[in-house]
């Protein structure tokens, strides 16, 4: 937000060690930010596995490395039994 | 006549009020608490109307099972394994979530959404995980150039792969709890150890720490209460197996009570489970008596 790095021109030495200090404190809070959003996106994987799993087609459920993203559009055939309309209809 | 009924009615509203919260708990915790304790005493297979009386004899029969001496030996290193472990990682994102961090919401759900998940859905999600071919963990280990574990199906790795997703599970809500902890420390005692020239590591194993034990001690006790009794993982995820590494207590009175049908076995079992629970949870209070009345004093 407001917070900024060391002062560029540190005249006084008192300033200097104020400056040295804040520079510091900023990149605590990088390093935090950063441990935080790679244990969180650790701990989110297994969500994002199990929602990536469920629009696979069946053959590509297996592939390792794994598909993150539907590759083709067979995931509707996954998701069709969710939607008993459509498939009343098409059938 | 009137001034005496409303004085019995006084008297004994109360007692009315209560009475339909007394009898559930009566009914369906106290009873079959008890029932549990004299079906112990019993040889039982649910069919045969008559039980027989046996006294002790299924707690002598326990002492002796070498079954359940591994059964309790596998819930105690899984125990030693997921409390310290989610303890610790909880510890470490509450004490990193307790700053005002825009996105802390975030984090905080991201951490806390697999205590609020169903431990079947996450079971099978595990399973899949640990699969020895297509698995994530193997992926992820064959990418590092390492090389690929049995986890689930290797006995060596088994209970290790257990430890690894309950504490997966389970850190989420011993880091609410120590968020909840550390924000009830007043924050002038940190801003006087800052004063006093501590860093703020010191600060934090010095005073912070000291001043969370009555949470640390409530964390341990609810997770070990928690660990002692796991059964969901291991009956989605591994049957007790590979070759038995992963029978737990629980378990192993789930099989006595419902496939062997030895009813009074499992409720002697159930008994050994509680008084395990007594003697653990009598000792971390006695452990923590010292550190948690100090952290009091010092509010």
């Amino acid at each position: 937000m407001t917070r900024r790095p060391a002062d560029p021109t540190p005249s006084v030495p008192v300033r200097g060690r104020h400056a040295a200090r804040r520079a510091r404190r900023w990149i605590a809070d990088r390093a935090v930010y950063g441990v935080l959003a790679v244990s969180a996106a650790a701990m989110l994987l297994p969500f994002f596995w199990m929602l990536s799993t469920s629009l696979d087609a069946p053959a590509d459920v297996f592939r390792t490395p794994p598909v993150w993203l539907p590759r083709t559009r067979a995931g509707r055939t996954t998701w069709r039994p969710c939607a008993p309309r459509r498939s009343a209809a098409s059938s | 006549m009137v001034v005496a009924r409303s004085w019995t009615w006084a008297r004994l509203a109360p007692y009315a009020y209560v009475l339909p919260a007394t009898a559930i708990v009566v009914m369906f915790v106290m009873f079959p608490i008890a029932y549990s304790f004299y079906l112990s005493l019993l040889s039982w297979d649910f069919i045969r109307p008559v039980p027989a009386y046996v006294g002790l004899e299924n707690y002598r029969r326990l002492l002796a099972d070498p079954d359940i001496r591994r059964a309790l030996e596998h819930t105690l290193a899984y125990t030693a394994g997921t409390v310290p472990l989610s303890a610790a990682l909880g510890l470490a994102v509450a004490a990193l979530l307790n700053r005002p961090l825009r996105t802390r919401g975030l984090f905080r759900t991201a951490f806390f959404a697999p205590t609020v998940t169903s431990t079947v859905a996450m079971s099978v999600v595990w399973a899949w995980i640990y699969h020895p071919q297509v698995g994530l963990m193997n992926t992820l280990l064959r990418a590092l150039g390492l090389p690929a574990l049995g986890w689930l199906s290797d006995p060596r790795t088994a209970l290790l792969a257990l430890v690894v997703m309950s504490a997966w599970k389970g850190l989420g809500y011993d880091m609410v709890l120590f968020l909840a902890g550390l924000q009830g420390i007043p924050p002038e005692l940190e801003d006087a150890a800052a004063i006093d020239g501590a860093t703020r590591a010191q600060a934090f194993w010095r005073v912070m720490l000291p001043l969370l034990s009555p949470t640390t001690l409530f964390v341990l006790i609810i997770s070990t209460v928690d660990a002692i009794q796991v059964f969901t993982q291991v009956s989605l995820m591994t049957d007790g197996g590979p070759a038995g590494a992963t029978d737990v207590l629980v378990y192993s009175l789930w099989r006595h009570a419902f496939q062997t049908f030895e009813m009074g076995y499992a409720s002697a079992l159930a008994w050994v489970v509680f008084l395990i629970l007594l003697v653990l949870t009598a000792a971390q209070m006695r452990f923590f008596k010292d550190a948690v009345s100090g952290a009091e004093a010092a509010r």
